[in-house]
């Protein structure tokens, strides 16, 4: 399993390598979406819905240069959205399935 | 307001201020930061016609943009109205016998030698960053190793399509194309590209030569240039030699395109070619993240080198196009080695333009063309003000 | 030694189906503990909650935490030592997370090679998931087994990337944008069939009628 250590949003250097692997941005070629913006969100402290807004596969990670940890990074900040109250819709009802112990894919 | 007139100009959906798409245009690669007014995504040319008229109309600014990977700032302004490209990304017709592709300024290379190579051609001007879109390498004329053999944009952009700024269609053929090559977006927006591109059938040999510094590989130069089929000359001081995978030392990599080299394996050929290909990448790993360039004669490559050395950064290149690389860790290196690059009667351009971060350094003869062009066809100055002039 | 002087078992190997296979694939969760069974790996099956890593991506740390904890309880009280999941989602959680040993399905078919059935005449797409590259696992790896069991994959047909889904983490955000990313998926598979290793492309893929098989129903075909 690659566990290779991963760099801070804050070493992100905008190359938009990410990109490449973002598929929901190859799909809209919308920069709301792509992992860059993703990461740029993150080292500025932006939550909002944007965070859910990239697909988080491995495949921008792999293309990162210089290592960023674009997942970690993401998830840290859904996590002070998530902290905050700030939750999607779709976030919000598959978590209460998830709290009373049921299997939410049901 | 300006900006309503704008929203006019394009279909629905093609309209954007909403405050994370003005965030997310607020930046590319260079660093900068600057909020746009707006941002349009034009799907037919007709769009980008009528917002012309429309920010002439307003005296609004209007900034085309790609993938956002440009590194000099040509691609963010503030209070600008961008001109996302991306949408026109099609390769619309192929000519195999004539060799020519007619692709949007949108597409990528990446993406356009992924459908040339299911007929064995491709588009030789790779460049370091594939997600940078051909609108903005043309608009740079970003050279690449092979273009010791293919030459630039200049020789492989047969006709472009474009708006000027004051909205009018050009198509610009042969020699004509050079006002929007090497332009940076400040002349015209492309639209359509008609590229020459080649047969993928040539064997790549080389040869390596183990040299003590930039000037002993400038003097094997004079003996290589009567030989056929040079696709790449490529300089490594000993830092980049590592990092390319050879060994100890400076080295002259010469690539042919037929069987003139002694190196004749593929794998081993194929490793240190893509090596070279990700070595801007390999170096941002390291830290250095800010590639820079010089356009110098190859006669002040020593000269060039020992300033890298002083600034204890790399130094490589396309030594016989007598473009220099280095990539610097700190941004108040840029400053010394763009002086040093001048004191040696060099240009710090040579593949990613001037953009807005070296305006300073732009020669006052192109500056006083650039003037020039502007009033033929930009006299409103609303293309990518900033850049160069 | 238990409370009643019974000893607590050890070193007990789980297959862990995981929430969405028990959900809507059970076939595929027959079809993998057939495979295994057929294979000579010993597996217990318990009754686990959610492995929680839907609640870990998406943000959700506290209950992750409190799913993870009340897992682990269950893991330890039964000897579970070792997970095998056909999720590469579960897969990833296990290993990184609780930091059990773990192993996806493949894995434990790729270490038996040699017991995998030979059965000729079968042509099917393969798409990689996304979270096997996380998992260190290639395409290669998938390829090699279905290769073993007389699968042929066309040149072209092994398409390595995302299906929409990423464990449902894109999808439920996003079902629009995620049914038009597996839409143009499916648009590069040349073949009828389409083969996988994880239950949220074989369920993505199902949403857009088309025929997804996990690899070990082929296998135990």
């Amino acid at each position: 399993m690659k566990m290779e250590k991963k760099r801070e949003p804050e070493a992100c250097i905008l190359c938009g390598l990410c990109n490449g692997g973002g598929d929901a941005y190859n799909l809209s070629l919308d920069e709301r979406r792509s992992p860059r913006h993703a990461v740029w969100s993150c080292r500025k402290g932006r939550i909002g819905p944007a965070l859910y807004a990239a697909t988080l596969n491995s495949r921008p990670e792999e293309l990162c240069p210089v290592g960023i940890g674009i997942d970690a990074a993401v998830i840290a900040a859904r996590r002070k959205m998530v902290k905050v109250g700030q939750e999607t819709v779709a976030n919000r009802d598959f978590m209460a399935k998830l709290r009373e112990g049921r299997n939410p894919h049901k | 307001m300006g900006h309503i007139e704008i929203r006019r100009a394009v279909a629905h959906g093609h309209y954007f201020e909403d405050e994370e798409t003005l965030l997310a245009y607020s930046y590319d690669a260079s660093g900068i930061e600057e909020r746009p007014l707006v941002v349009v995504k034009p799907t037919h040319e007709e769009e980008i016609r009528r917002v012309l008229q429309a920010a002439n109309q307003n005296r609004l600014a209007v900034v085309p943009r790609g993938a956002g990977t440009n590194i000099r700032g040509a691609t963010v302004k503030e209070s600008c109205v961008v001109i996302d490209m991306r949408r026109f990304d099609a390769l619309e017709r192929l000519d195999v016998s004539k060799g020519i592709a007619t692709v949007g300024a949108g597409m990528t290379i990446t993406r356009l030698n992924e459908l040339l190579s299911k007929h064995n051609l491709y588009f030789p001007l790779v460049p370091e960053n594939p997600m940078a879109t051909l609108g903005g390498l043309v608009s740079q004329n970003h050279v690449t190793e092979e273009s010791n053999l293919f030459g630039d944009y200049r020789k492989l952009v047969a006709e472009v399509e474009c708006f000027d700024g004051l909205g009018r269609y050009h198509v610009l053929k042969g020699q004509e194309v050079e006002r929007v090559v090497g332009w940076e977006g400040t002349m015209g927006i492309i639209v359509k590209l008609k590229l020459k591109v080649y047969p993928r059938n040539h064997r790549v040999t080389l040869n390596i030569y183990a040299v003590k510094d930039a000037a002993e590989a400038g003097q094997r130069l004079e003996r290589l240039k009567n030989e056929k089929g040079v696709l790449m000359i490529e300089y490594f001081d000993a830092a980049t030699s590592t990092l390319v995978g050879l060994e100890r030392g400076s080295h002259l990599v010469v690539a042919y395109a037929n069987d003139r080299g002694s190196y004749k394996d593929p794998a081993k050929i194929g490793e240190l070619l893509d090596r070279r290909k990700r070595l801007e990448q390999t170096l941002w790993n390291d830290g250095y993240t800010l590639s820079e360039e010089a356009s110098l004669d190859p006669s002040k490559a020593l000269q060039f080198e020992q300033l890298c050395v002083r600034e204890k950064v790399p130094c490589y290149g396309h030594l016989a196009r007598g473009v220099l690389l280095t990539a610097l860790k700190a941004a108040e290196q840029r400053s010394r080695v763009y002086s040093g690059v001048v004191s040696l009667g060099g240009k710090p351009v040579g593949k990613h333009g001037y953009g807005r971060l070296k305006r300073e350094y732009v020669p006052v003869e192109v500056r006083r063309q650039a003037v020039r062009l502007k009033e033929e066809r930009d006299y409103n100055h609303i293309l990518n003000p900033g850049v160069i002039v | 030694m238990g409370l009643f002087g019974k000893r607590r078992p050890r070193g007990v190997t789980l297959y862990f189906p995981g929430c969405l296979a028990e959900a809507k694939l059970p076939h595929v969760i027959e079809a993998q503990k057939s495979v295994l069974r057929d294979m000579g790996v010993e597996f217990v099956t318990l009754r686990l909650e959610c492995c929680g890593y839907p609640a870990w991506y998406a943000g959700y740390e506290e209950e992750f935490q409190q799913a993870m904890a009340r897992n682990k309880r269950r893991l330890e009280e039964n000897g579970v030592e070792r997970i095998i999941t056909g999720c590469p989602h579960c897969a990833l959680t296990f290993r990184q997370r609780y930091g059990i040993e773990t192993e996806h399905i493949l894995e434990a078919f790729e270490e038996r090679l040699e017991k995998i059935r030979q059965k000729e005449g079968r042509s099917t797409s393969y798409h990689h998931p996304c979270f096997l590259d996380k998992l260190g696992i290639g395409e290669k790896t998938a390829i090699r087994i279905l290769r073993r069991a007389g699968v042929h994959v066309p040149a072209g047909n092994k398409a390595a990337g995302c299906c929409g889904s990423v464990g449902d983490d894109f999808a439920r955000n996003n079902p629009e944008e995620a049914r038009l990313i597996c839409q143009r998926r499916c648009g590069e598979f040349s073949e009828k069939t389409i083969v996988t290793a994880c239950p949220y492309c074989i369920v993505m893929f199902q949403q857009q009628r088309k025929e997804a098989k996990d690899v070990s129903e082929l296998l135990g075909e």
